[in-house]
Parts: structure tokens; C-alpha cells; sequence
């Protein structure tokens, strides 16, 4: 009982860590500018890519990946929070702080694995989808937000956590949801900074 | 100003800026540090890699057996630990007034800390004034604790506690963090008239965090990435404190503040510039001229 109380509180303490820096601490610009930004990159990709929404989900996902990798000085440098002991912990941070402060939303937490390092993230409401509609031959290939999977994946690269992650399902292509999967391959043991306990 | 010298090293150790401030009080006077070319300093901060690895691997064994003994949680000591230990994992912003007494464990300054109200019961202007007291006194007390020898480290290695305003433009101060007085000083993507204002939990609690001379005085941060932030200060300064071993842990927390707000910089002018590549040294002016500021703005 008191591990679950412990976690509750914990998780609520996040979540006002993460409101009071978005609120106080983080510049803010208008959000369709970047949505429809991103938008003009998608389709660009499309278009240099011949349609191909394979190589597309591929190019957005190593371009998230290479902006993760950056981004994550930022949030440490912000929230200067500590390293997360669980995938439990993780997922907190990542849904009550990280989309938080950046794009201002808390997607849901979900669908936990038996072994604790499986997870998913319920995002209701989709920042860079707002006006998108999908064209019908991009419906079943393209990932229209797979940059975030590439970001995620970069940034929890940077903290020694090796991650897959990857979307299941998006309301763009028609599914009631949008829901993205984060599993932990390993913790990267000898890549963990020595200096900490 | 009395720092000489801000270096940043990578992961892998080796040396991705350094830059040497000149002092104006001091026109026109080689120090030793300046006779060093560039060569010699990317010795140094691999040398200093090297050094920090070795120094996590030695701990006294005194503290080897408390942290042995605060999992079984028997002793008073023990607990002390304990609640350190749960502190790495509560957010920085639910570590209370309290919970930095506890932190310090110094038996006289405990109970005056305690008594302090949040920052939050009070207006800006007071809350500021009473952070600063606080640090003070938070500062007196550990110095204290740490005569009595047994828990410094632990002590040291937590929670370095906000100090306002360092390295900040100092009408700031004077203004009581009003921010609609005129702030000079372009805060990048970050909003507001400091970079941060909790107290925070340090990432390096094994490693060297700072080191003394009888010329100059080194402090080390180390990010969760890996990421080392060196600032070497300057003992010789006329009119600068000279450092005594009271103001040791005062110093770390001062370092500590600065050089996060240094990482802060980094975060925005060197990671958001597309043409600087990861690991690679730095050649950012504007984070050369963000830098400079703040350290001009830095009284130490």
C-alpha cells in the first residue's frame, strides 16, 4: 500500500513540476506555426520521396531521432530531474513533464506489459495533426507523426535507456485512438555516466 | 569576477570548450593559466576525465557500510540516508524546507530550518529574500555538519539548494526579482528572470565535485548525459574571499548553480544550432557572449 501511495504522490509532484515549468520557465510560440511546419516537411517528404510512406516513416523517424538527441540536454538542463529508477517512473516523466513542457500536452499512460517495460501513450489530443487529413494512398503506410517515436527514442538513447518505439494505432488513419509504443530493450549499464550512485 | 576559466567536456572525455575571462581587476597580468595552449588543456580535461573515474572508484569505507546499513534502515543514521536516498527519486520541486534540514543533518541548523515557511506562503519579493536567508543558513549548517566528519558526503552529493540570481543581471536583486523592471539579459528559450528557481538534486554523487589549491579552486558538474561542466576560480584575486575550508560547500552550491545555468545555455545555443555536430568542439559566439555575460554578472 504504501509503494502504491509513495508512486501516486511521486506522480503528482511531477505533474505540478511539470505544469509550473511549462507555465513559468518555458518561452512559448504560437502552436500552429509549428504544426503547420511540420506539415509543410511531411509533405515535402512525400513529394521528394515519390510517395513512398515507407522511406517517409523511416526519414521522419531518424529526423526525430537526431532532434532527441539534442532535445534531451534541454529538458535535463529545465527540470534537472533525477535518473528514474523504474520503466514505471519513466513513463511518468515522460507523460506528465516531456510532452508537457514541449508540446503541452499529458497523453495517457496504458497497456502495461506483465514485465513492466512495455508501454503505451493514449495521445488525445495530437498537436501536429491538427487540419491533417490523410490522402487514400497514405492512409495504410504513413506514420504522419512518427517523428515523436524518433524523439523518444533518441532522447532515452541519451539517458542509456534503449528503447523501441513505434505507433499502433492514429486517428488519422481512421483508428479511435492515437496510441504509441515504448518497450526497454536494456539499460545500458556501462554507458551510464560514472560519478552516479 | 574572480573565475578564470569555464571548460566543457563530452562523454568520452575529451575537451569541447574552453574559454579563459579575463579579469578587469586584474588588467594585463599573465596568470599561469593563460600560458597554457590548447594542447595542454585538452590534456587537462582528459586528465580530469581519467581522475574522475578514479575517484568514484575509492570511497571511504565509512560510507560503504552506512550505505550498507541504511538498506536494513536500523539506526538513526541510517534513516538519514535513507531519506537522502528517496530523495534522488522525488521530483525537485516536492523537496520541501524540511526535507533540505534533513538533507544537511547538521544538528544545530536543523531546527532553524525547519521553521522556515515555503517560499510559496510568501510575495515574490519576501520569497526571494528568504531563499537567500535560507541558503545561508543552509549553507552555515552543512559546513557545521561537516566538521563532525560523518556525513558530509551525503550531505555534499545531494541537494545543491537554489541560490537566486547568480550570474544574473543584479538590478535583479535589487529589484526583488521584479521582472518588469528592465532585464537586460535575454534568457533564450527559457522564460522568466532566472533559469530556475527550486533547489535541485546533482547527478554526479560519486565522482569529484570540486578541488582546492592554494592558486585556484575547481568545480566540477556532471550531467545526466555524461556531460562535464569544469569552472576553475581564481584564489589570487585581490578583494575576493579567500577560500577557507567554512565556505567549501557554500562554493560547491554556488558552482553548482552557475554551471547549470551554463548547461541551460548549452541546451539552447549549442544543441539548437543545425550546424554543430554532437561531441564536436564549440564554436557558438553567441554562446560565447551569453557565457561572457554571465560571468561578468557572476560576484563571487
Amino acid at each position: 500500500m504504501s509503494r502504491s501511495q509513495s508512486i501516486s504522490s511521486q506522480s503528482k509532484s511531477l505533474k505540478i513540476t511539470g505544469e509550473e515549468i511549462w507555465k513559468n520557465k518555458v518561452e512559448k510560440v504560437n502552436s500552429e506555426l509549428f504544426n503547420l511546419t511540420y506539415g509543410s516537411i511531411v509533405s515535402q517528404l512525400c513529394i521528394d520521396y515519390k510517395r513512398d510512406f515507407k522511406k517517409v516513416n523511416e526519414q521522419l523517424f531518424s529526423m526525430g531521432y537526431n532532434i532527441g538527441i539534442r532535445l534531451i540536454e534541454d529538458f535535463l538542463a529545465r527540470t534537472a530531474l533525477p535518473r528514474c529508477d523504474t520503466m514505471l517512473r519513466t513513463s511518468e516523466v515522460i507523460s506528465k513533464c516531456a510532452f508537457k513542457v514541449f508540446l503541452n500536452i499529458t497523453p495517457t499512460v496504458t497497456n502495461w506489459s506483465q514485465s513492466q517495460d512495455t508501454f503505451s501513450l493514449l495521445i488525445d489530443e495530437n498537436p501536429l495533426s491538427d487540419f491533417v487529413e490523410l490522402p487514400m494512398d497514405a492512409v495504410n503506410q504513413l506514420w504522419y507523426s512518427n517523428i515523436l517515436c524518433g524523439v523518444l527514442k533518441g532522447a532515452l538513447e541519451m539517458v542509456q535507456l534503449d528503447c523501441d518505439v513505434w505507433f499502433i494505432s492514429d486517428i488519422l488513419r481512421g483508428d479511435p485512438q492515437t496510441e504509441l509504443r515504448i518497450k526497454l530493450n536494456k539499460v545500458l549499464k556501462d554507458e551510464i555516466p560514472i560519478g552516479e550512485d | 569576477m574572480a573565475l578564470d576559466s569555464i571548460l566543457i567536456i563530452n562523454k568520452s572525455g575529451g575537451l569541447i570548450y574552453h574559454r579563459n575571462f579575463e579579469d578587469p581587476r586584474q588588467p594585463a597580468k599573465e596568470s599561469d593559466i593563460s600560458k597554457m595552449n590548447s594542447n595542454d588543456y585538452l590534456i587537462l580535461a582528459s586528465t580530469l576525465h581519467g581522475v574522475f573515474a578514479i575517484a568514484t572508484q575509492l570511497t571511504p569505507t565509512a560510507v560503504q557500510l552506512k550505505a550498507n546499513s541504511s538498506a536494513s534502515g536500523s539506526d538513526a543514521s541510517a534513516r538519514e540516508m535513507d531519506s537522502v536516498k528517496s530523495e534522488e527519486y522525488s521530483t525537485v520541486s516536492s523537496i520541501s524546507n524540511s526535507s533540505i534540514a534533513s538533507a544537511t543533518g547538521g544538528a544545530g541548523g536543523v531546527s532553524n530550518t525547519a521553521k522556515v515557511p515555503g517560499p510559496g506562503a510568501l510575495g515574490p519579493n519576501k520569497a526571494a529574500a528568504n531563499i537567500l536567508n535560507q541558503g545561508h543558513r543552509h549553507l552555515g549548517s552543512v559546513s557545521s555538519g561537516k566538521k563532525d566528519g560523518n556525513n558530509g558526503r551525503a550531505q555534499i552529493s545531494n541537494l545543491t539548494p537554489y541560490i537566486p540570481y547568480v550570474g544574473m543581471p543584479h538590478n535583479n536583486i535589487a529589484s526583488g526579482g521584479n521582472s518588469s523592471a528592465n532585464s537586460p539579459m535575454d534568457m533564450g528559450s527559457f522564460k522568466g528572470d532566472d533559469f530556475f528557481k527550486e533547489p535541485f538534486v546533482s547527478w554526479n554523487t560519486s565522482g569529484i565535485r570540486h578541488m582546492s589549491t592554494d592558486q585556484f579552486t575547481m568545480f566540477i558538474y556532471q550531467t545526466m548525459t555524461g556531460l562535464k561542466f569544469v569552472a576553475i576560480k581564481n584564489n589570487q584575486v585581490v578583494g575576493s574571499p579567500s577560500s577557507n575550508t567554512t565556505d567549501i560547500v557554500g562554493g560547491i552550491h554556488l558552482a553548482d548553480n552557475l554551471l547549470r545555468k551554463v548547461y541551460c545555455l548549452y541546451s539552447d545555443y549549442v544543441m539548437k544550432d543545425p550546424f554543430y555536430s554532437l561531441e564536436m568542439p564549440i564554436k557558438s559566439t553567441t554562446f560565447d557572449e551569453k557565457l561572457q555575460q554571465m560571468i561578468q554578472n557572476m560576484n563571487w
